[in-house]
């Protein structure tokens, strides 16, 4: 409960940024997912996880959802932002965990069991040479337990 | 001469005619229009850096933001906003600042820290050509996009064409 209220004050500081408004020099200190997560991820998904419309996929009370139909958990690791990242891992899982409780914890499994830097290993090899084919049927998937989630 | 002119004028008529002109014309126009919005056009950009400085010394003291080498531009790839209208932190009028940003990081030489900047390209509008800076820190190649430089990082915007692009502090690196 901590780390997300350090995560909710850090995103609440963060976001002048998104808005616009010219900040100070920031001396603020992102604790090591965040820093990964504000290096690799924040240029594309934003600072509340928002992402954009049609372009970039949303976190926000989404991502979470993933991980409640087969094939969700590994497909996280698979996309090819997070696959084809320069992160190791162990940094995925590290952030991978981060996000998924910081921007979706009401939509993750009860019992949600966060990665590990084996099972990224073992994911992150598969390539998903049809990333809207394989999206469009986890959504189906969850559509189907009345999950509604955005196509793209 | 003016014998020649006619002459030339008159063999160009014959071989041509004015809806080819207009054709090509047309397409000239079109792809003219279409430059800006390939996805891809800092790269022939960069053999002009120096020329298109326009007045802003390349070398300058670090501590000017019209320059390439203040710290906060390590890893900047495009024109500054801050000589196209705009400042370091916002967009020229009638540009729109992108949804999407690439991130680096610089090392501020006073406080021998490293802070994280986002590098967010002010999109809507043709190309600024004023302080042209291609400094790259940390960029990989262009099939790592994700953390490559060289791309117009308007996706997202309404408008792909590329003007300039911001240097924002995000934080300091652990």
């Amino acid at each position: 409960m901590k780390r997300l209220l350090l995560a909710t004050i850090i995103l609440a500081l963060a976001m002048p940024v998104i808005a616009g408004a010219p900040p100070p020099p920031s001396h603020q200190q992102y604790p090591p997912p965040i820093q990964l997560y504000m290096m690799n991820c924040w240029g594309c998904h934003q600072t509340g996880g928002e992402g954009t419309p049609g372009a970039v996929p949303r976190f926000k009370d989404t991502v979470g959802n993933f991980l409640r139909v087969p094939g969700g958990r590994g497909y996280l690791v698979e996309v090819p932002g997070v696959a084809g990242s320069a992160l190791s891992n162990a940094q995925i899982a590290q952030v991978l965990n981060w996000l998924l409780v910081a921007f979706s914890k009401p939509q993750l499994p009860s019992g949600f069991k966060p990665y590990t830097e084996t099972e990224v290993a073992l994911y992150r090899p598969h390539e998903l040479n049809d990333i809207r084919a394989v999206r469009a049927d986890l959504v189906a998937k969850l559509a189907a337990r009345g999950i509604a989630l955005p196509r793209q | 001469m003016a014998g020649l002119v006619e002459r030339l004028t008159r063999s160009v008529a014959q071989r041509t005619s004015r809806r080819s002109f207009l054709v090509r014309l047309g397409k000239l126009a079109i792809g003219g229009a279409m430059l800006p919005l390939l996805p891809i056009d800092r790269v022939a950009s960069k053999a002009h850096a120096q020329t298109m400085n326009q007045g802003h010394a390349v070398s300058g003291s670090g501590e000017d933001d019209t320059t390439c080498d203040y710290w906060r531009y390590c890893a900047f790839d495009g024109f500054l906003c801050a000589c196209c209208g705009g400042s370091i932190t916002e967009c020229p009028a009638g540009t729109i600042a992108s949804p999407t940003a690439w991130v680096g990081s610089c090392r501020h030489p006073g406080e021998a820290k490293e802070y994280i900047v986002a590098y967010r390209d002010c999109c809507g509008k043709g190309q600024c050509n004023r302080c042209m800076c291609n400094n790259n820190q940390g960029e990989m190649p262009i099939y790592r996009t994700q953390l490559n430089n060289d791309l117009v990082w308007c996706f997202g915007a309404k408008e792909m064409a590329y003007h300039c692009t911001t240097a924002v502090i995000l934080g300091q690196k652990a």
